[in-house]
């Protein structure tokens, strides 16, 4: 390249309008790195396929003709009493009593995600508040809320939820109730750290030196700073797979299948139901 | 001869020992297993509870019977034979009291029945000893004893008083005055017998050692098959000094029949050996093939049960287990010859309706309802989760095959048994419920009764009708709530429910069939779950309990069943058949591989021999 040409192009850039340094927001640069990661995008697509599924349930009901308690005992099950395959018209096969495997799954996922999220909202939020005040207020309510938070992480809460079962009887808000009750421990207590880390940082002494009150410092100061740990935390998967163990001891509504029930219900069909001798006249059992 | 040489001969004359031995074994034992039994072994039975009493009066269940067979005979039994269908002659002949401490089954013909029908005579074969030290023959009033302690007030009166109480003369007043004189009296074992041995019932007698003769309150033409229970075993003299059906008694029990208990650790084994005062000759009915029984008790599991007599660690199980109903089909298709099934005739399961019910507008008391929900049944779904036709039968009526009084019944027919939703829709209509209606049904909360719910609630479903569960335990509140709710102020607490009913003994069964089950009686705990009252049925059932005559009896069932059925008050389902699985070292004397004795309802082990028979 000529000197001439070198002048040219530098004269051009100097004449040229000043570019604005372009900022990126934090949601920007979380997409960018997200798409970046092949195991990520592979995953939200999975995710995506399963809630679309899910959504489209009544569709695949009216496709294949079947609902998702409909019994089909002539076509589903073989005349010895055993549930048929996978083929052209159960496309996962039937149960044991003839219902379509693959419709019921797909309503199943829509109460299993159900639960996931609206268990996972209501512990974030509890979590968040309990984690919150604990964290800024310190003293005894930092002691209160702690030990509380201590004694919910360590209750068995297959028994609670066996023992709610009993009493209230088995059904999806006693699902939620028993998921929900655990949930938001786990988020206090990762809470209540950050919590009392950044209730140091200068701007929130500035907050209160202009007269912020302790909600508006909570509320406005502290929480957004907060979202990237409790995100971190949040137990979607968690919550579902607890709802299947639920379900899988028959805690949950029975009247469709998500995920715990086909397994409960595909171990009950390689157990035992008494083989043709019934218990004699309940009186003399 | 060298050293090598008279090695390799030794080595070749061993080897044709062994050649010989063998061939003698396989030939041995090819000869027995196709022909004579061969005794000795132990045979190995795994049970869940087991009889929970060895005395035969309070034993009221299958497990009980089923050992009872080797230690307490009785004066009439059923033979052991392998009927293929519950109809025909074999079943008739399986179903049909035989002689078995008695001479002979009393008749009019043979004057063991009087005239007027109301005195049985029964002979004891001499030589039927207790394995007393020194045996001694069992008489009429070991008969009697029996009889004597059914009412006792200890914590296991008879299983069943009823079949005697209504029957026998003086038996009820006996009863009564028993339980009056030990409202204050203290109840032990001396005080027991000694008021049983001081007060004889009116209607029993013994004029000679041999012979006892029962007098009835009326004809009942079923009335050999009532003593032909289990319950009406001998009882030996020693068993005064125990109230029936305590510990100690089960640790001292006696025997007359082949085999007598040598050991019993509750919740763990029994243990039974050959009983040496036992004679072949005196019983047509067992045999001692065996050397020991050995009953292994607390196993629950059906796949356990299952995995063991495939492997061969066991030959059978009791009564009270099963196998896998899923696992038959694959059984059947492999034509596994340890498998069997066998005949039988029961309600089992069926659904009750609450007559009494006010849900719903007083839906269960509208007959078009009624019969709307049996027409809207699919059976043959019912038939497919319940272990496939092989071993549920399905029915139409109360009274099933192979019982008298049978009868097709062909008004709520649906083709292929599997219902008519769109006769049920119009029967509801017709009823007022054209938009359909909701009912409670109760029903056992296993996995079993489950499955039969929610396949009726699909099939109840299409014709309108929600079905909404009401899952209880078994054994608890389901029971509580089936039987007593007539009674209590909430008889809505249910509309419908499963029931499953066994009747006590088959072919002339109507009072352990239909009496129990349609006769008037809505009181706490009945059996006539749903309040069923007809006043010509009711009439019907006295007509035939007091008939001599077994086909005038038979004719007044049948009456009695048409009557129930057109007021569709049940909804009969299926009769399941018995299945039973054995080691492949389990024999039997009758042809093909069955060995099936109807009172017992399984396998009848004074008739099975082990090849090969060790251990």
């Amino acid at each position: 390249m000529s000197v001439t040409e070198i002048e040219f192009q530098a004269r051009r850039a100097e004449d040229a309008p000043a570019a604005g340094i372009e900022g990126r927001s934090q949601w920007r640069l979380t997409w960018q790195r997200l798409r970046g990661d092949k195991v990520a995008v592979a995953s939200a697509v999975v995710i995506v396929i399963i809630a679309g599924l899910a959504i489209a349930a009544p569709a695949f009901a009216a496709l294949t003709g079947h609902g998702p308690t409909q019994q089909f005992p002539n076509t589903g099950i073989s005349a010895t009493g055993v549930p048929v395959g996978p083929g052209k018209q159960f496309w996962l096969g039937a149960d044991e009593l003839g219902r379509d495997l693959f419709v019921r799954i797909l309503y199943g996922a829509r109460i299993s995600l159900l639960v996931g999220v609206v268990t996972t909202v209501i512990g974030t939020v509890a979590g968040l508040a309990i984690g919150m005040m604990a964290g800024y207020y310190g003293g005894w309510i930092d002691t209160v809320l702690s030990r509380l938070t201590d004694a919910v992480l360590a209750f068995p809460y297959i028994i609670l939820g066996l023992a709610l079962a009993v009493v209230l009887g088995p059904s999806l808000p006693v699902v939620i109730g028993v998921i929900s009750f655990f949930a938001w421990s786990g988020i206090a207590r990762v809470v209540r750290g950050q919590t009392l880390s950044i209730k140091e940082k200068e701007y929130i002494e500035a907050a209160r030196s202009v007269g912020a009150g302790p909600w508006r410092v909570m509320f406005i100061d502290i929480m957004p700073n907060l979202m990237g740990p409790v995100l971190a935390t949040l137990s979607i998967p968690a919550a579902i797979i607890f709802e299947a163990t639920l379900s899988f001891l028959g805690l949950a509504c029975s009247r469709r299948r998500r995920a715990g029930a086909t397994c409960w219900l595909g171990r009950r069909a390689t157990t035992a139901w008494p083989g043709g001798t019934w218990c004699s006249r309940p009186w003399r059992c | 001869m060298n050293a090598r040489a008279r090695a390799l001969a030794g080595l070749a004359a061993a080897l044709l020992a062994a050649t010989a031995l063998a061939a003698c074994s396989s030939s041995s034992a090819a000869k027995t297993a196709s022909g004579a039994p061969l005794k000795g072994g132990t045979l190995r039975v795994i049970s869940n509870t087991g009889p929970g009493s060895l005395d035969p009066i309070p034993t009221y269940n299958f497990a009980g019977y089923e050992l009872e067979r080797g230690y307490a005979r009785q004066l009439l039994s059923y033979p052991t034979t392998s009927p293929p269908t519950a109809s025909g002659t074999a079943w008739t002949r399986s179903t049909t009291p035989v002689p078995d401490m008695a001479t002979q089954v009393p008749s009019t013909a043979n004057g063991g029945i009087s005239g007027n029908g109301l005195v049985y005579t029964y002979h004891i074969r001499s030589g039927v000893d207790w394995n007393s030290s020194p045996p001694r023959q069992v008489t009429a009033a070991d008969f009697i004893r029996e009889f004597q302690a059914f009412c006792n007030p200890g914590q296991f009166p008879v299983g069943n008083s009823t079949y005697f109480t209504s029957t026998i003369a003086g038996f009820s007043s006996y009863c009564n005055a028993e339980a009056g004189h030990f409202k204050h009296a203290k109840v032990a074992p001396a005080n027991v017998a000694a008021w049983q041995n001081s007060h004889p019932l009116s209607g029993l007698s013994a004029p000679s050692p041999l012979t006892l003769q029962v007098r009835l309150t009326q004809p009942a033409s079923d009335f050999n098959q009532i003593m032909a229970l289990p319950f009406v075993s001998a009882r030996p003299k020693e068993y005064d000094a125990y109230l029936p059906g305590s510990a100690q008694l089960n640790q001292h029990t006696m025997s007359d029949g082949p085999y007598q208990v040598s050991s019993y650790v509750p919740n763990k084994s029994i243990v039974l050996t050959p009983n040496p005062a036992w004679k072949q000759a005196t019983d047509p009915l067992r045999h001692q093939y065996v050397t020991k029984v050995v009953v292994t008790l607390g196993t629950s599991s059906e796949q356990t049960v299952l995995t063991d007599l495939q492997a061969g660690s066991q030959d059978l199980f009791l009564a009270d287990l099963g196998i896998p109903s899923q696992n038959i089909a694959s059984l059947q298709a492999s034509n596994d010859k340890r498998l069997r099934i066998w005949p039988s005739s029961n309600l089992n399961p069926y659904i009750i309706l609450n007559l009494r019910s006010p849900n719903s507008g007083g839906a269960m008391k509208k007959l078009a309802v009624r019969q709307a929900i049996q027409f809207a049944v699919n059976k043959s779904a019912v038939v497919k989760v319940n272990g496939g036709p092989a071993i549920n039968k399905v029915l139409s009526s109360a009274i099933g095959p192979g019982n008298i009084g049978y009868q097709p019944y062909t008004k709520y027919a649906t083709p292929n048994n599997a219902g008519n939703p769109a006769k049920c829709k119009s029967l509801l209509a017709s009823a007022g419920y054209s938009h359909g209606l909701t009912l409670g049904y109760l029903y056992p909360n296993d996995s079993g009764d489950t499955t039969i719910f929610e396949s009726i609630q699909g099939s109840l479903a299409r014709c309108g009708i929600t079905l909404k569960g009401m899952p209880k335990p078994s054994g608890g509140a389901y029971f509580t709530d089936l039987g007593n709710t007539p009674q209590t102020s909430k008889p809505g607490t249910w509309d419908m429910s499963t029931g499953s009913w066994f009747p006590d003994w088959f072919g002339n069964n109507g009072r352990t069939l239909i009496q129990p089950l349609f006769q008037t009686n809505c009181s706490l705990g009945t059996v006539n779950a749903g309040c069923y009252s007809s006043p010509t049925v009711d009439k019907l059932i006295s007509q035939a309990l007091k008939s001599s005559s077994v086909s005038a009896a038979a004719s007044m069932w049948r009456q009695a069943n048409l009557t129930v059925m057109n007021d569709a008050a049940i909804v009969p389902l299926v009769s399941a058949q018995i299945t039973q699985y054995a080691s492949t070292r389990v024999h039997s004397a009758t042809a093909g591989t069955a060995n099936f004795n109807t009172i017992v309802q399984r396998w009848d082990f004074t008739n099975i021999w082990l090849n090969p028979n060790h251990p």
